[in-house]
């Protein structure tokens, strides 16, 4: 698909240099083809073409640099010719290799073992310096393998229905039966988004409430999602708007529920959440261990108070666990 | 009359000035016929804004990865030692013989989204434009369905990113779990790390003469990037700080029994009949706020201070939420 949002500055200036190592090795295309490589609008790569071409005036006469073909691009065809000097393609910066390298090391986990070998190779070529960069400022260290993991990609790799035994949020195990559609990831945390053949509805399944998970038959025709949203935590007309004040330290509290909330600084913020189930919420703040206060409505304070209480009468003192 | 040059266009006319001039630009020269300066460049004057825009730009130049040289020429040693800049080819281009496959250039495609919304999504797009501009179009097929997501919510993040980058000393306050103030650590900052969803820096701490770990969460300043730099670390001094954290990792044992079919259970993947399990932690912070979640239906039976820790934090959000 491409992408409608202008480039611009940094961003537009690194696509220009880009496009420039492209096409001198790719004369002719067409820019709808052009736009569909990179994944940028017809408009971006028409006004990036003009003003490559334009580049160098004052310094060369104006077409020694580069000479577009205006009268093929009145036809939607770029042609773009060169001095010698400007003939490849930019390496890539350290933090662009890093951001690229760390990324294939979180792949490597969920990838069947031909991919892996090819995530080996490329790390050779991003992340050790092949492409004459310093080293790398960050990095992503794989994470474990997980067999529930690799069974879920399997059966979204091969379009493949799968069971398991499934714990909801309300602590209700059941077998389901489900048709996968995605696989999605928060750092650490796996989701199944799919169609549940046991409730007849498209629903988000967290991995690590699955338990003996098992392939089934091949789907003849797999489900698409019925949703637009790309968020896991989709807000119902049921859910009880919360206000949490979060120190940074629980920050991630926000990008699991609001991903758009754009987070500055460093200091304690207040926050709306729109919650689900008010039972569920002492679980939630508890594991922030104290970063994160539950300021308003009243109900959903007494909630987590209730359940600290609760699980503090529930744990023996640390002499009676010795 | 030329139109306005923006910040892309000047990029790119700069670079392209560097790259095709073999004996360097003076900045004068580079005032005198580079879009983008010339329009405003008066001989003679001082042209500070000029010289600051040029500082920027330079700036710019290396966080994308283009390197430029400055050098003043050796006629010229004696009287007039003003400064000389190019950008040398083998600098720039990407490296001969590293080509990748349409395979490759889709898994690449895949590790760049890692990054989704992330601060890091600005560099990961770069590369990819970089990466496409290469030619080899993306084979997808086995990899639909999976949508990975890596965040980088630590306002820490990019600034230490950038203090690595350039090899730059930083300090900032750091708050341990159970101290009642931050202290303020003075460091070389090595790497961040991302270990199980967690990232980490490893830093040369100048107080205490040895490598630390940092968790960026409990970074609880702004990062202060002082202008004293330092010789980097070896690559071998890094993996070696990452293994003593797998050692130190392997070295705490935590033995915890759950209640059968409880959420716990399903989240340490225990075979439905199992309720005691033994597990290592890197943290014992971290660990107690994984455990917090499921905290009335555990029973930790080692250590005595993780279970000391819970019922601290426990009683911390009971009294937050009176």
């Amino acid at each position: 698909m491409p992408n409608s949002s202008r480039l611009s500055g940094t961003d537009r200036y690194n696509f220009m240099l880009a496009l420039t190592g492209y096409l001198i090795s790719n004369r002719q295309k067409s820019i709808a083809d052009v736009a569909k490589h990179f994944q940028v609008s017809e408009k971006e790569i028409r006004s990036a073409v003009v003003t490559i071409s334009l580049s160098g005036v004052g310094l060369y006469r104006p077409d020694e640099l580069f000479f577009l073909d205006y009268d093929l691009l009145e036809d939607d065809i770029v042609d773009l010719s060169f001095a010698p000097t400007l003939e490849s393609v930019p390496r890539l910066s350290t933090r662009q290799a890093a951001a690229i390298s760390s990324g294939l090391s979180y792949l490597v986990q969920l990838l069947d073992p031909s991919d892996q070998n090819q995530i080996s190779e490329l790390l050779s070529i991003f992340g050790r310096g092949a492409l004459g960069q310093q080293q790398l400022p960050f990095m992503v260290q794989p994470l474990g393998q997980d067999r529930d993991l690799e069974i879920a990609r399997q059966a979204v790799a091969e379009s493949r229905a799968m069971r398991c035994s499934y714990r909801n949020s309300n602590g209700e195990v059941a077998i389901r039966e489900i048709e996968p559609i995605k696989l999605e990831s928060r750092e650490d945390s796996w989701f199944l988004r799919g169609f549940c053949r046991t409730n007849k509805q498209e629903r988000i399944f967290r991995l690590d409430r699955m338990r003996e998970i098992s392939l089934l038959d091949v789907m003849n025709s797999p489900p698409t999602t019925q949703s637009s949203s790309e968020e896991i935590y989709e807000v119902r007309a049921s859910d009880t708007e919360v206000l949490f004040e979060v120190d940074p330290a629980a920050f991630s509290l926000i990008a699991d529920y609001k991903p758009e909330f754009e987070i500055r600084g460093n200091k304690s913020i207040q926050v709306k959440i729109s919650i689900g189930q008010i039972e569920n919420l002492g679980r939630i703040v508890a594991r922030y261990s104290g970063n994160v206060r539950v300021l308003a409505p009243e109900v959903a304070r007494r909630a987590v108070a209730e359940f600290a209480a609760k699980a503090l009468g529930e744990l023996p003192t640390s002499q009676e666990a010795e | 009359m030329p139109e306005r040059i923006d910040l892309s266009e000047r990029l790119f006319n700069l670079t392209c000035a560097l790259l095709v001039a073999s004996n360097g630009l003076s900045k004068a020269e580079i005032f005198a016929t580079v879009q983008g300066y010339k329009e405003t460049y008066v001989p003679g004057s001082d042209n500070s804004s000029l010289n600051r825009m040029f500082e920027r730009d330079k700036v710019l130049l290396t966080e994308a990865g283009v390197a430029w040289r400055s050098f003043i020429p050796k006629e010229a040693m004696e009287d007039n030692q003003e400064f000389r800049y190019l950008i040398a080819n083998e600098d720039f281009v990407w490296p001969k013989g590293v080509t990748l496959s349409s395979k490759q250039v889709a898994l690449l495609n895949l590790a760049g989204q890692v990054w989704a919304k992330a601060s890091l999504s600005a560099d990961a797009n770069r590369a990819l434009h970089r990466i496409r501009a290469i030619g080899e179009r993306a084979d997808s097929g086995a990899l639909i369905g999976i949508a990975p997501r890596v965040r980088t919510h630590d306002p820490a993040f990019l600034p230490l990113s950038t203090a690595i980058e350039t090899s730059s000393r930083v300090s900032l306050d750091y708050q341990k779990p159970g101290e009642s103030a931050p202290t303020v650590r003075n460091l070389e900052p090595w790497s961040l790390q991302s270990i199980a969803g967690q990232w980490m820096l490893i830093a040369f701490d100048l107080d205490r003469k040895e490598p630390r770990n940092f968790l960026l969460r409990r970074i609880v300043s702004e990062i202060d990037i002082q202008d004293i730099s330092f010789e980097p670390p070896q690559i071998s001094e890094i993996k070696l700080a990452l293994e003593e954290l797998q050692k130190h990792k392997s070295s705490q044992v935590a033995k915890i029994r759950v209640k059968p079919n409880s959420a716990a259970s399903f989240h340490f993947d225990l075979a439905a009949e199992r309720s005691e399990f033994e597990t290592s932690f890197m943290d014992l912070s971290l660990f107690a706020e994984e455990l917090m979640e499921f905290v009335d239906e555990i029973e930790i039976l080692h250590p005595p201070e993780l279970l000391e820790l819970i019922r601290t934090n426990l009683t911390r959000v009971k009294n937050d939420h009176a």
